[in-house]
């Protein structure tokens, strides 16, 4: 009986990723070390089902429990949230105790004698299952959390085949948060995982638990939405179905699903996803870990935008006919192409990538507009930056090293709106560690508290100059910190003000040994890459004016970039402001629908894999720029992904080594010594992203996306 | 004679400086003989000298004292000015022709889940049948 118990509660915790334990490296006593070893950790040996156990000291019951490889059943622990010890599933006995523990809450003491196969262990948690099912609901065949419920798989484990509750099941009025979450709250279990979620990572007080006993509640209290741009995580959290997503509800069961693993472009950061697919559709999108850039969080635009790759898709080509837009075929639209090109020479021809635009299509563009003898290509947004060195335009401190900065300075950004999951790393930053954090800009409204030091280069040129009191906070900083947003770049004096940050960096010590604390911080999944592939303009292009533009993914342009008299070419995957301005428009696939690379904001590519076939007549954006190459007589060298992946390398060989990161260097002050000082503009700092919501072709498409935003303005 | 050494030269020059991402052999080639019936002179001075200058040219680009910029001015960029012949009437690679093929619907890629669904289903409906008959 007990073999099939823990046989079966092996496989429970099929949710949550456990940890594994690294037993610390065995110290050699007399052995000589010419490099220093880490200091030994304390550990103590417990006994876990009669084999012992080393941990290290302060750990859990449960942790010791699991490092022996004994999955102990949980609905409250959490190991990414504090510790609540609440739902009580996790009991197991413990030599000499007069009672269960609860194993997420007990410290272990040396030499504990853990037993999690007895017969009382066995007995408490069927009486604990036995009193969570007395009041939850029998709706599973209903419910959206069925076949990946927590409390389902556990209740065939330990739940009784028979109810012994005579009396009527409590009910609990549903809570109204917002256009994501779905609430049915009677099935809630009150393992308050997503209230420690709330107060703990996304920083916003919103949820609580109010009464006591049966009249326990999780809610808001006053009626409010739950306002946090990470509030989709607690449908993943949520063991049970008492949170579920909203657009995905009713949609599919989760053993119909494929799931794909992949890559999330709707920020800089590179979130890790997994799509899931049924059919042709996608249906929804979850977090995948990955310690170094989301851990298991994925902010919300990036989970419910998904709606949006259904919708104002570009399925055929198009060119501009008498009546506006028509539908063609690619060798017609190719044909215009070529017939424009032609007119064009050199530099006339215009390459724009776009902040969806993936490495491969960027690399084939450029070899394209090379072959065409045109060095006329840049990055949307970016009209000053250079990319001569890789450490000036990189998040330098990588994502985890956020969080050992003492002193950050963030100028020009609102990581709130323009990447939320590192929201939360600078959080923790902020509130684990104290580090102190102070914005030059508009003034900021972070879940933690945030020294705002004045609006613009003024401010700037003050903590340059010494004489502002944050800089001898800086300097006395172990390890400061600077986070330069995409919105200040994009200025027209984004040079000069970069350059002023450089030489604050040199005089704080932002970068010194060991430590690279000048981040920049991109709004867009495509730009670095572009940087990295040198998508920038030559000198003589930078004089030219384009008669033919190619837009590749091209949405956010501005308008002078663009001559009113060019011919446009479209290259994507949305109807949005490119294809608007567009003579052509070919049809390009989105990042479900395709395997392109990624740069993050910190230069760590990664790859998206294509979770279901584009759709119409769209192709895979590389192959649109290689087969028009051929029509205008300039035919690229690469038929297939591997082939044009080899260019990449060849130019950008960081690029073969996906999901590492590639090292800088930090040239000490000479990175702008050859461009003279240029002059700064009084106009405030902002962020560059307006409407966290709303960013990009995928999300200004996506139906939910509008919903949040509509909600977010009343 | 110098024209022949030029082009036995010519793959090497190409590879050594990355040229293959600008031009061809070929195309090269083509250009090379270009600049040579530019000339139109029957003085064997000139044409002496011409030689010489030719002659040293090839040796200062065999022993690479030319950068790849210098050959590009030189010998590519001229030729791209009449690139651009858009000539319909030439063959495609199949390349071309595979991605102008209009693909059936839901079977571009290979990564495609709809297939396997597909099969599955059909296994099912199978399966089905079968229980009914």
């Amino acid at each position: 009986m007990f073999g099939r118990f823990s046989s079966a509660a092996r496989t429970l915790t099929r949710a949550s990723t456990s940890r594994v334990f690294v037993p610390p490296p065995q110290v050699v006593v007399g052995a000589k070390f010419f490099s220093s070893t880490p200091p030994p950790v304390d550990t103590i040996t417990v006994t876990v089902d009669g084999s012992p156990v080393e941990i290290p000291k302060g750990s859990t019951v449960l942790h010791a429990c699991e490092t022996a490889g004994v999955e102990i059943p949980r609905f409250c622990y959490h190991q990414r949230l504090s510790i609540a010890g609440n739902c009580r599933m996790c009991l197991v006995e413990v030599e000499k105790a007069p009672k269960p523990v609860a194993s997420c809450a007990m410290p272990a003491m040396p030499n504990m004698n853990i037993k999690t196969t007895t017969p009382l262990v066995k007995k408490a948690r069927e009486g604990v299952m036995e009193f969570l099912l007395a009041n939850h609901p029998l709706d599973c065949p209903i419910c959206d959390q069925g076949g990946e419920c927590d409390l389902q798989d556990q209740a065939m484990v330990f739940g009784s085949d028979r109810g012994r509750f005579v009396e009527t099941k409590r009910g609990v009025e549903d809570k109204e948060l917002g256009p994501l979450v779905k609430t049915v709250m009677t099935r809630c279990i009150h393992c308050t995982r997503c209230v420690r979620f709330a107060k703990e990572v996304a920083g916003v007080e919103d949820l609580g638990t109010t009464g006591r006993g049966r009249d326990t509640e999780i809610g808001t209290y006053v009626s409010k939405l739950f306002r946090s741009e990470m509030s989709g995580n607690v449908i993943d959290l949520c063991p049970v179905g008492a949170l579920t997503s909203k657009p995905y509800a009713f949609t599919a069961r989760s053993w119909e699903l494929k799931k794909t693993e992949s890559v999330d472009v709707s920020d800089a950061l590179g979130s890790n996803i997994l799509v899931d697919t049924k059919g042709t559709e996608v249906m929804r999108i979850t977090p995948r870990l990955n310690e170094e850039i989301n851990e298991e969080w994925i902010s919300d635009k990036a989970r419910f935008q998904y709606d949006g790759l259904k919708r104002q898709r570009i399925d055929v080509p198009m060119a501009k006919a008498a009546g506006g837009l028509a539908a063609v075929s690619w060798e017609e639209a190719f044909e215009k192409i070529a017939e424009a090109v032609s007119k064009a020479s050199k530099d006339e021809i215009k390459g724009i990538a776009g902040k969806l635009a993936d490495a491969e299509s960027i690399v084939a563009m450029k070899d394209l507009l090379n072959r065409l003898g045109s060095g006329n290509h840049m990055c949307e947004g970016f009209p000053t930056l250079g990319a001569d060195i890789r450490s000036s335009y990189l998040m330098n401190s990588s994502i985890v090293g956020v969080e050992d900065a003492d002193a950050i300075l963030l100028v020009g950004t609102n990581p709130r709106v323009e990447a939320p999951v590192l929201n939360a790393r600078l959080r923790r930053a902020c509130l684990s560690t104290g580090a102190t954090v102070a914005n030059v800009g508009s003034p900021l409204n972070l879940t933690f508290p945030v020294e705002e030091l004045g609006m613009g280069a003024a401010t700037l040129k003050e903590l340059d100059a010494q004489s502002h009191p944050f800089f001898k906070t800086m300097k006395e900083a172990a390890n400061p910190m600077i986070v330069v947003g995409a919105g200040l770049v994009g200025r027209e004096d984004g040079l000069a003000l970069l350059q002023t940050l450089h030489s604050l960096a040199e005089k704080t010590g932002v970068v010194g040994e060991g430590w690279n604390g000048f981040n920049m911080l991109h709004d867009s999944a495509g730009r670095v890459a572009g940087l990295d592939l040198g998508f920038l303009p030559s000198e003589s292009a930078k004089k030219a004016a384009a008669k033919v533009v190619f837009l590749l993914n091209s949405d956010d342009f501005d308008e002078a970039d663009v001559p009113a008299d060019a011919f446009v070419v479209y290259v994507g995957s949305h109807g949005d402001k490119g294809a608007t301005r567009a003579d052509v428009i070919l049809p390009g696939a989105a990042y479900t629908e395709k395997s392109s690379t990624y740069v993050n904001t910190e230069g760590r590519p990664q790859r998206t894999k294509a979770a279901v076939a584009p759709i119409g007549q769209a192709r895979d954006d590389w192959t649109i720029v290689r087969a028009l190459s051929e029509v205008l007589g300039a035919s690229l060298p690469y038929d297939d992904l591997n082939a044009v992946r080899a260019r990449l390398a060849e130019v950008a060989p960081h690029m073969e080594r996906t999901t590492e990161v590639e090292p800088s260097t930090w040239l000490n002050g000479s990175t702008y010594a050859h461009i003279p000082a240029g002059t700064t503009s009084d106009a405030p700092f902002t962020s560059s992203v307006a409407n966290f919501y709303m960013t990009d072709a995928v999300s200004r498409a996506s139906v939910t996306m509008a919903k949040c935003t509509s909600t977010k303005l009343t | 004679m110098l024209f022949r050494e030029v082009c036995r030269e010519m793959p090497w020059i190409v590879e050594n400086y990355w040229l293959n991402e600008v031009t061809t052999v070929s195309k090269l080639r083509s250009q090379v003989a270009n600049e040579f019936r530019k000339v139109q002179t029957d003085n064997s001075k000139v044409v002496d000298v011409l030689i010489f200058k030719g002659q040293a040219e090839i040796t200062d680009i065999l022993g690479h004292h030319f950068n790849r910029h210098h050959l590009i001015t030189k010998y590519v960029a001229p030729m791209t000015e009449d690139k651009i012949l858009i000539n319909q009437t030439t063959k495609k690679s199949a390349f071309l022709t595979n991605f102008l093929k209009t693909p059936p619907p839901g079977s571009t890629g290979g990564f495609c889940s709809n297939q396997e669904g597909w099969a599955l289903s059909m296994k099912c409906l199978t399966r089905i049948v079968c229980f009914a008959s």
